[in-house]
């Protein structure tokens, strides 16, 4: 057995890796509020299954979330109660600076046009730094099947994004 | 599954970070994550037991274990040894060994090679017959036998 991670060991990779479960948990779920209920019982939940002591692989926390999300769509009342405490802007997917802020508005809008098969793929991808294989395991789908749907993911995100900014 | 070279759409997608969770929710998934550690630390704590602690319960139950299967020894040898059946051996005066032939038939099957085999089926009644006159005893035993007997379809 592995030495106990420390509460700064924890801290560090919530630093890394919270951003990038958010921003899945976002393509997953219908509200900012239970985008924010997804990544964290995900979080737990994956950590709870290899025992507690360590972090768990991000593909882990990204399979939870995924099993998940069907779960906490079915949680209705407590869906409403955050969606009204929930801050004004929060539902921004992405850290800029001013000048890429445009760029980036026309790459989520880009994001939320396009269908969730082929926006999960690219999100796990892109920015989850998964592999074809661990996407495929996530999702439960054939490796060339996440490969298929990201080639044709990007191409629909690229028109789209073109559409968006014109 | 071969990983996709770089794409220049994909390194623009990637220079874009995505937003950091609010604080708040951080701080809460660290609680959280802090009880999950607390409760793992509470089932762990009896695998941690100090040796001479479970010596301390181990001991008496062994002791008490031990009494226990000596009360039970001891119980089962003073029970009385059951009685022997006071029986006189038979003595068989009259012994008839005789035979019954009840029916026969045939039956076809295939070798693994395919060669068609006839097998001939008789059955018959083994009877055993054992008279102690002067005990009044008659012992009758009959036993069903079945002979088989290959035969080759080309000589039957």
């Amino acid at each position: 057995m592995g030495e106990r991670t420390t509460d700064a060991e924890w801290q560090s990779w919530l630093e890394l890796h919270s951003a990038k479960f958010l921003l899945y948990a976002r393509q997953k779920a219908r509200s900012e509020a239970d985008a924010q209920d997804l990544m964290q019982e995900a979080i737990i939940e994956a950590a709870r299954r290899i025992g507690g002591d360590n972090p768990p692989a991000p593909a882990l926390v990204f399979a939870t979330m995924h099993r998940r999300a069907i779960d906490l769509a079915r949680q209705d009342d407590r869906r409403r109660a955050r969606e009204l405490a929930a801050a004004p802007g929060a539902d921004s997917w992405f850290d800029t600076e001013i000048e890429d802020r445009e760029r980036a508005r026309t790459i989520q809008v880009a994001m939320q046009k396009l269908p969730e098969i082929y926006r999960e793929v690219i999100t796990l991808k892109v920015w989850g730094e998964l592999t074809f294989l661990e996407i495929a395991e996530t999702l439960n789908i054939p490796a060339n099947t996440a490969a298929s749907r990201y080639r044709y993911g990007l191409q629909e995100l690229r028109r789209l994004s073109r559409e968006v900014f014109t | 599954m071969n990983e996709f070279g770089p794409d220049p759409y994909e390194s623009e997608l990637r220079s874009l970070h995505p937003a950091r969770p609010h604080p708040q929710a951080l701080k809460h998934i660290r609680q959280e994550l802090e009880q999950l550690r607390s409760s793992v630390d509470l089932r762990a704590k009896p695998a941690k037991r100090p040796l001479p602690q479970l010596l301390k319960w181990l001991l008496p139950a062994s002791l008490a274990a031990a009494a226990c299967v000596f009360a039970l020894a001891g119980h089962e040898a003073r029970k009385p040894a059951p009685a022997l059946a006071t029986s006189s051996p038979l003595k068989a005066d009259h012994v008839e060994i005789d035979r019954q032939w009840i029916t026969n038939f045939d039956a076809i099957a295939n070798l693994p090679d395919g060669e068609p085999v006839r097998f001939r089926c008789e059955q018959w009644m083994d009877k055993v017959r054992v008279r102690d006159s002067s005990a009044g005893l008659v012992l009758e035993r009959s036993t069903p036998r079945l002979e088989i007997v290959p035969v080759k379809l080309d000589i039957y």
